[in-house]
């Protein structure tokens, strides 16, 4: 096992409530792996979408926060798990870095002096995996194999998408492959494993991503899969929680487990990774509390 | 005491609208050694070279300063009137007041200004120049073509139809290139290879032609009028003088693999003859397919059947030394792969073909007899999708150009699968329509509409496989949809990109070539059919993409070139090149290792034996590389020696 | 060559030698360069043991049709154990098959 591997680690919103065995599964898998995840200590939220307008810099400011608090934490390497936060953090990560950046206008803004550098590498834990861990030693901790279990891996758009910021080849990714294979699972490759779930349409056109839904669960049905093997929440969600809207206008549809990658690994590894799955605060206090900025808000500082 | 004259061009407006011209020579008048100044409209014109004839006579003149344009445009021109006024070209020299000068100032003040400093550096540079003699060369009167394409075989007939001999070298078993491969052309629909083939006997006929085939040029020396050129024969493992072309050779070969001919939809032995008509109608042995190896000759089926005992498994490859007066370079074209098209297939599925793929079925000599099929299954497509600008005007995937041919190659494509499959439906992806050539428009015009062709204004997104059958995703942006459509098979219009092998090629001659790698022409609108290397022409799809008629204009075209410069038996060279101070040089050798073109060799000195740089005058090209490397700086260019360059520097700052 | 591997439409047309492989299984040593050599793998071990206590080449029924006498294993066979006859016609399945 390779000694000292370590890494920042920035969770995002969503590994928290609904994700919550995305990450109890990936941290179980990378402490058997010899990674040490060092949760930042301080983190906010990750922009999402609204930091992928190109012309607009403000809304990456609160990518900028979580880079300059991973500097500031002294992480050179940062990881996260959910597909979106590592979108958003490479996009304003890759501001600082290429020619025609933003990084003067931000820093100016930010009144950073000598201001964030660029220098934190991020992660998607999958990249991480491949960069840092040879599938042979995923398959050395294998105590039940997935055999005869047929699982496709769906790859969605954020990893992939602008190219300057894939994981993986765009149009062929098969990043997964290694590690499914190393699990003893069949890979199942089918034409829809990059292409959008519906994102979040969800939130406004449910019908549209069921449409998608539908297409993509019944491609990789039709492939043979049992299972889709999936790395992003939002991808999570539209494929598992839409099943029954999609049923309303295709009953045929058979049901199709839809699992984070890491859930499958935890599970051949025989790793206890369980959470109460899908805790969704319901609580409208603690919704509250959770809208309400903080006062101690370092970003906040600095904005001033 | 020197006698300097300065010339003034105006160029209409395009000097004198930035620079005030009247100022400028009353300046000029005053400089030192400066007996006239004069300016005019047009000195380039017949009446502005008469002028300074005249006033170099009248005046006495010992050296001329033009300032006009770059001596790139003009440096002839005046070159040649110093010369018809009796003095010594190299005497005269050009400031360049436009290209630098008035051309980039907007502000008449600065820009007059500019032009001063110009002119005083060039006459500062004039004060040192000395008259320089050009020498000549003898014109070797031989002519190299490299690719036995169409471009290839039109350059070779014309330059050995009027008396010249010509080496053909062919990297490839046989001539023909892509047009052999091609079914019918655009727009007429005239068969391919019955036009074709009639051209390929005559230059295997031809007594002036010696034919190179399955051959590369490894190596190049020498320039203008005299290259030394060096051949490399590829052992066919079939002697060529005494193979007839039975074929009895290939029944009993036991190996069996894709014919590069057929774009890998046919199947040939490890002997073979590419296609039927193949020139030379010699058989090969393709030694990477035959069971045997250099080490161990075993099957010797071939053998035992060959009657006129042709085949020598023990050929070694030999070279050849060639001397040739010029080059044409007509080394093709081929299609982008499939594979660099990840949503495309990259090539995965049998049923994505390319537009060569799909060439090789309509010919009636192809694999399929003619008959458009599905690779897989051997079916007749009942819906068939063209994808154009595939690859091409898409910079994504490292192609920013046009390929200038697919729109009307798809056109007819469509036509000739509606003429076989009358119910079969097809529809055609596109960005744009450029059909312009003659006859051309109206051909993509007639196919759309007579044959009930989809065309389709948009862009595929994906293909992917359904089953049996393709599926592809693609935009109609004329109705704004996106359209899913269920296809058989899948003809991509892969974009044209040069030959593998050119980019070696092009270091192997010292020649330039663009980002995409074609050859680059000498001048974009008014040379090219010329390399930037003089004696090397261009013909063909290797300086761009091209169809069959510009191709065949240019290969034409270039071997005119090669004629006029066979005319002479002279050729004047020169004399603005290295020259080295025998007892300044200390014999370190760095300039042998900086020249680019082999000019500078270690020779022991006339006076003192002791070894020093020498430089062969006509290898050298003037670059001034060994000028500037030499560290006792005993190497001076003639026409810019160290004396000129720092007098101009220190007259313009 | 494109990459894929494309059925090759007139693979039909073309016919290549057919062989009958002869192994005389006592001489055998087991030292596997027929298998080795042969181009098409038309030969594969037995599943029992000569007297001399190796392993022998045979010729599956299966693969008959694909021997395309090239007679490799007859001239790398160091033990005089394996010999090809050819058949009078040309009748073997061409196969695809590229060795180097």
């Amino acid at each position: 096992m390779p000694e000292g591997l370590r890494v920042g680690y920035f969770p995002g919103c969503t590994l928290k409530t609904d994700a919550r065995d995305f990450e109890s599964s990936a941290l179980a898998v990378a402490r058997v792996l010899g990674i040490e995840v060092a949760e930042l200590s301080r983190w906010n939220c990750c922009g999402t979408v609204y930091s992928l307008d190109a012309v607009n810099l403000m809304p990456r400011l609160a990518s900028v926060h979580n880079l300059i608090r991973a500097e500031e934490e002294g992480f050179s390497e940062i990881m996260t798990l959910c597909s979106m936060c590592y979108n958003t953090l490479k996009q304003t990560n890759n501001l600082f870095t290429s020619k025609n950046n933003g990084r003067a206008a931000i820093n100016d803004f930010l009144c950073l002096k000598p201001g964030y550098s660029g220098r934190v590498k991020i992660y998607h834990f999958l990249e991480f995996l491949r960069e840092k861990i040879r599938p042979e030693q995923v398959k050395s901790l294998v105590v039940s194999p997935l055999a005869g279990v047929a699982v496709a891996p769906y790859y969605g758009c954020l990893l992939l998408r602008p190219k300057e910021i894939a994981i993986d080849d765009p149009e062929k990714p098969e990043i997964l492959t290694p590690i499914l294979s190393a699990l003893g699972a069949k890979v199942i490759d089918f034409p829809f494993n990059n292409e959008c779930c519906g994102a979040y349409q969800t939130a406004v056109h449910q019908e549209a991503v069921a449409r998608r839904a539908y297409r993509i669960i019944s491609s990789a049905q039709s492939e043979g899969a049992d299972m889709i093997a999936v790395s992003c929440p939002l991808c999570h969600y539209n494929l598992s929680a839409l099943q029954g809207l999609v049923r309303s206008t295709h009953p045929g549809l058979k049901a199709m487990p839809i699992v984070y990658f890491t859930e499958l690994m935890a599970r051949a590894m025989g790793l206890d990774y369980r959470t109460e799955i899908g805790v969704i605060p319901q609580d409208v206090a603690a919704a509250e509390a959770r809208l309400r900025p903080s006062p101690n808000d370092p970003g906040r500082e600095a904005l001033k | 005491m020197t006698r300097l004259g300065v010339f003034i061009c105006h160029c209409g407006k395009n000097i004198a609208r930035t620079v005030n011209i009247e100022a400028l020579r009353e300046k000029a008048a005053t400089l030192p050694h400066v007996v006239l100044a004069k300016d005019y409209l047009y000195l380039c014109s017949k009446p502005g070279q008469t002028m300074i004839a005249d006033d170099i006579r009248e005046h006495r003149l010992d050296k001329v300063l033009i300032a006009a344009c770059s001596p790139r445009l003009h440096g002839k021109t005046f070159a040649q009137t110093a010369q018809r006024a009796g003095l010594n070209p190299y005497l005269l020299d050009m400031a360049n007041i436009r290209e630098h000068c008035s051309w980039v100032h907007i502000d008449g003040a600065e820009g007059t200004e500019k032009a001063f400093s110009i002119i005083k550096g060039g006459l500062g540079r004039l004060l040192y120049a000395e008259p320089l003699e050009p020498f000549q060369s003898p014109v070797t009167k031989r002519v190299l073509v490299i690719g036995g394409g169409v471009a290839g075989i039109q350059a070779t007939l014309d330059i050995a139809n009027s008396g010249y001999e010509v080496y053909l070298v062919e990297k490839s078993p046989s001539l023909g290139g892509h047009m052999a491969q091609l079914g019918e052309t655009f727009p007429t629909l005239d068969c391919s290879s019955c036009i074709l083939t009639p051209k390929m006997v005559e230059v295997s006929q031809n007594e002036h032609v010696h034919l190179l085939s399955y051959s590369e040029v490894t190596r190049i020396e020498g320039n203008i009028g005299q290259f030394q050129v060096t051949v490399r024969l590829r052992p066919r493992y079939v002697d060529e003088t005494l193979c007839t072309g039975c074929g009895d050779c290939v029944p009993t070969c036991p190996v069996v693999v894709s014919n590069e001919f057929d774009q890998g939809l046919g199947a040939r032995k490890a002997v073979y003859l590419p296609f039927p008509q193949a020139v030379p109608a010699v058989y090969t042995i393709d030694w990477d397919a035959c069971l045997n190896t250099d080490k161990l000759i075993i099957c010797e089926n071939c053998y035992k059947d060959c009657e006129a005992k042709a085949i020598n498994f023990l050929m070694e490859p030999q070279e050849k030394m060639v001397e040739v007066g010029a080059v044409v370079l007509a080394t093709g074209y081929e299609l982008m792969p499939v594979a660099r098209i990840g949503e495309y297939g990259g090539d995965e599925y049998e049923d994505v073909i390319d537009g060569l793929q799909f060439e090789r079925m309509l010919s009636a000599s192809g694999p399929t007899g003619g008959v458009v099929r599905r690779p897989s299954d051997g079916r007749i497509p009942q819906n068939v999708v063209f994808v154009q600008c595939a690859g091409s005007r898409d910079p994504e995937h490292g192609i920013p150009y046009c390929s200038k041919v697919c729109c009307m190659y798809t056109a007819k494509h469509a036509l000739l699968y509606k003429h076989a499959v009358p119910d079969g439906q097809v529809y055609v992806f596109y960005i744009d329509i450029r059909a312009a050539g003659k006859g051309h428009e109206e051909f993509v015009q007639k196919v759309m509409s007579e044959e009930r062709i989809l065309y389709l204004r948009g862009k595929v997104s994906k293909i992917f496989k359904s089953g049996a059958k393709l599926v592809v995703w693609g935009a109609d942006t004329l109705s704004g949809r996106q359209v899913e459509i269920e296809a058989d098979l899948v003809v991509l219009a892969m974009a044209v990109i040069p030959s593998s092998g050119s980019q070696k090629l092009a270091r192997t001659l010292h020649i330039a070539s663009d980002l995409s790698g074609f050859f680059s022409e000498a001048h974009p609108k008014l040379r090219p059919l010329e390399s930037n290397t003089d004696g090397i022409f261009l013909a063909g799809a290797a300086q761009f993409a091209k169809d069959i008629t510009d191709t065949v204009s240019q290969a034409t075209g270039a071997a005119g070139k090669a004629l006029s410069l066979l005319a002479n038996d002279f050729i004047k060279l020169e004399p603005t090149i290295s020259e080295v101070e025998e007892g300044i040089c200390r014999g370190c050798g760095l300039c042998v290792s900086i020249c680019p073109f082999g000019a500078v060799k270690m020779l022991p000195s006339t006076r003192t034996g002791a070894m020093v740089a020498g430089i062969n005058p006509i290898l050298c090209k003037g670059c001034g590389l060994c000028t500037a490397g030499c560290l006792s700086g005993a190497v001076t260019l003639k026409g810019s020696s160290f004396k000129q360059i720092f007098a101009q520097l220190e007259e313009m700052v | 060559m494109p990459p894929v591997k494309r059925k090759l439409f007139n693979l039909d047309q073309y016919q290549v030698p057919r062989g009958k492989v002869q192994i005389i299984s006592e001489r055998c040593k087991g030292c596997s360069l027929c298998l080795e050599y042969c181009p098409n793998k038309v030969l594969a071990w037995s599943t029992d043991y000569n007297f001399k206590g190796y392993r022998y080449p045979v010729l599956e029924e299966t693969e008959e049709k694909y021997c395309i006498s090239c007679r490799f294993c007859e001239e790398v066979c160091p033990d005089f154990a394996i010999y090809v006859t050819t058949e009078p016609e040309l009748t073997a399945k061409p196969q695809s098959t590229q060795r180097k």
